[in-house]
């Protein structure tokens, strides 16, 4: 009996320290223990505003020629650089007022369009101590090693500013230097009536940039953009153990967990209609910055994207500059890709209402250059389809050389067009045969 | 002191302190397997806010801690076959809108949709068994045409045998899986159609199984998001399921749900997950 009551002793005797060890240590600590799954994700650390907008385009003048610079084109890249350093070190504006005109031997060396605008004033990184404002293009003047800028805001130009001399010489000399290609020359629409062959006519509406002469474009085939799936869906979900699958019989693919859904199918559709937290006015630099840390986060920034478009809405549950809409689109080769290739959001302050994400990459050009059809001819040919359309007076409002998305699925395709808007409606023509494109006009 | 005794107020004293180390350990573990989600005094205070917001509870409320998981289903697109061998066998298919095949006899139409849906109407109407109430006439009448499947349960009895729907729900691992359901159209003592649409389940991953929301709260969840009704609704059944729309998809996720059952035949499923209303 005593032998049992110290085996028990002993047996009750080691069981305790174990459990008191169990106790003590067998808990992990608060920083070991697992995390409650959420985990910030994202696609890439947002840009900063300075390098969240570039502009339409830039002229560059020299001996009475104009040539227009493409996005991604060495000199586009070299003169916005500089530009936008420039603004950024011109505090205010005032500090820089030249006089009331330019000197008489000045002359126009570049002029840049913003659309959308650049924004101005303490939230901006452009023109910090100016009052707040949008910058709708700039226009550069020189006179030796002495440049001026002369800023268009508010729908008028502002007196000239006298850039930093060491800034201006920069500037000159980066002109100076610059040889642009000959397929970048253009020619100046002037606003009013433009004849056209075989007698026709259209009224142009604003002063247009066209390239001059019959230019030459490759076709592109294209490939689509892949994104990490997982990383994708453990940005947009939290909690992936409450989204559920869908596999469509297309071979689209749905996550949702009720709230929001995700399709994933050529490019992604992202949707979360309903809005959780108090809706705050975002003002536009504010709302500029909000679509680029979400555009980072949400598949990030792919190569040669230019933001396109940036506009409050006026829905019915919300204030205006509470939700906003931005679009972006890929340039290949200088030239905007249209059609249905492009990252589209809506959003608020608190995340994103619809996202919609499609974008490609040109990682081959197909067979030759093809020569491309001038302008005066495809504007003759936009009014031969306007007419054959009922329509009897052309009033030219844009006309852009593109690429448009074309092609099956498997094998898109990126073909040369001339993108035309004139009396209302949108003409996508083939740049090389002016015939117009299925799915073009609208 | 009698070394014996001692030896026994030392197995005494430790017994004591291991139990106690071990409640400290176990105890809440312990605790999970036995606990209620849902104590007497919740489910008298969920009644009260419910009636407060115009529903009437009187279904029997589950208030054990209840597990699931996600289940993944595709279309059974025999049982839609079933229907075009038994009542449409020589028919030719003709298309019908969205996809959907047409197969017509002298005494039927059957449709098959492309997501699996199947649906036979009897031109002249089939007549039931007399003498027996209308939902055993129409068990018995689809038993006979073999289409009462195993898995088949009696859900309820929509509008009555004059003019009514006989509704059975699919089971699926001993539970209702909503999405998948057979309806009987009865019209004077008469079956007018039969709509079937099946699923298949695969078997939930072990590791994807969570705890769901108690049923109180879906109850809670239900009244928010419907909001106050303006007259009494007296909710007749609440069981833990399976729904989700159906998709034209090869394959999906069914969440696991809360289904309500409103006298007036209507049901309201809210995810056992999220609390929110699956529509």
């Amino acid at each position: 009996m005593e032998r049992v009551k110290s085996a028990v002793l002993f047996f009750l005797v080691l069981l305790s320290m174990v459990l008191t060890y169990q106790l003590w240590f067998g808990r992990r600590s608060a920083e070991e223990a697992a995390p409650n799954g959420y985990e910030p994700v994202y696609f890439e650390e947002p840009k900063p505003l300075s390098q969240l907008l570039i502009p339409r385009s830039i002229l560059f003048y020299r001996d009475n020629l104009c040539y227009r610079l493409r996005p991604g084109e060495a000199g586009f890249e070299r003169f916005w650089e500089a530009l936008s350093q420039i603004l950024q070190e011109m505090d205010q504006p005032a500090n820089y007022e030249y006089g009331e005109a330019l000197p008489e031997g000045a002359a126009l060396c570049l002029s840049l369009e913003f659309d959308p605008p650049l924004p101005l004033g303490p939230e901006s990184a452009w023109l910090k101590d100016a009052p707040r404002g949008e910058l709708a293009g700039m226009k550069i003047w020189r006179e030796g090693e002495r440049c001026w800028a002369v800023l268009l805001a508010g729908g008028q130009e502002g007196r000239p500013l006298l850039l930093p001399l060491q800034r201006g010489a920069q500037m000159a000399a980066l002109c100076e230097k610059f040889t642009p290609p000959e397929s970048a020359l253009c020619e100046l629409l002037e606003a009013g009536e433009l004849k056209l062959p075989q007698g026709r006519a259209v009224t142009v509406n604003v002063p247009l940039c066209v390239p001059a002469g019959e230019g030459a474009m490759v076709e592109l085939l294209l490939k689509a953009e892949v994104l990490d799936r997982e990383l994708l869906l453990n940005t947009f979900f939290i909690n992936r153990s409450l989204v559920r699958e869908i596999r469509e019989r297309d071979g689209g693919l749905i996550y949702t967990d009720g709230e929001q859904g995700l399709r994933l199918y050529q490019g992604l559709e992202y949707s979360r209609p309903r809005i959780e937290q108090k809706a705050v006015l975002l003002s536009y630099p504010a709302a500029l910055q909000a679509a680029g840390k979400l555009l980072s986060y949400y598949g990030g920034w792919p190569e040669k994207l230019r933001l396109e478009s940036l506009v409050p809405l006026a829905e019915e549950e919300s204030r205006p500059g509470e939700i906003w809409s931005a679009r972006w689109r890929s340039y290949l080769q200088g030239y905007p890709l249209l059609g249905e290739a492009e990252v589209a959001m809506v959003y608020h302050q608190g995340g994103m209402v619809h996202y919609r994400r499609k974008l490609y990459e040109a990682p081959y050009s197909q067979g030759e250059a093809l020569v491309l059809r001038g302008c005066r001819e495809a504007l003759a040919a936009a009014v031969d389809l306007l007419a054959a359309a009922g329509v009897e007076e052309y009033f030219l409002e844009e006309m852009e050389l593109a690429y448009y998305l074309t092609g099956s699925s498997y094998q898109p395709r990126a073909v040369p067009v001339w993108a035309i808007r004139m009396s209302g409606r949108e003409l996508i023509l083939n740049a090389h045969s002016l015939l117009p494109l299925e799915g073009g006009e609208r | 002191m009698n070394l014996s005794r001692a030896k026994t107020i030392l197995i005494c004293a430790f017994l004591g302190l291991n139990l106690l180390l071990c409640y400290h350990l176990f105890g809440e573990e312990m605790g999970r397997l036995t606990r209620v989600a849902v104590s007497a005094a919740e489910l008298r205070r969920a009644v009260r806010q419910l009636e407060e917001a115009g529903y009437l509870l009187e279904a029997k409320i589950d208030r054990s801690a209840r597990k699931s998981a996600f289940l993944t289903v595709f279309p059974y697109h025999e049982a839609g076959e079933m229907l075009r061998a038994k009542f449409a066998p020589a028919a030719a298919p003709q298309a019908g809108t969205a996809g959907t095949l047409v197969y017509e006899s002298g005494e039927a139409k059957v449709e098959l949709h492309p997501t699996g849906l199947g649906r036979v109407e009897f031109k002249a109407g089939r007549e039931l068994a007399g003498n027996q109430e209308p939902v055993a006439a129409v068990e018995l009448q689809l038993k006979e045409w073999g289409l009462l499947y195993p898995e088949a349960r009696f859900d309820y009895l929509e509008g009555s045998g004059e003019r009514g729907v006989v509704h059975y729900v699919q089971l699926c691992r001993d539970m209702p899986l909503y999405s998948g359901y057979l309806k009987a159209f009865l019209e004077n003592n008469r079956l007018w159609a039969v709509e079937i649409y099946w699923l298949q389940a695969d078997e939930p991953l072990p590791e994807k199984v969570m705890e769901v929301i108690p049923a109180t709260e879906a109850l809670l969840q239900m009244a928010e998001h419907l909001g106050p009704s303006p007259h009494p609704r007296r909710i007749v059944k609440a069981e833990l399921g399976f729904y989700s729309r159906d998709y034209d998809a090869e394959k999906w996720e069914v969440p696991p749900v809360w289904r309500f059952l409103f006298e007036d035949g209507e049901s309201c499923f809210v995810n056992a997950f999220t609390g929110n209303l699956e529509s």
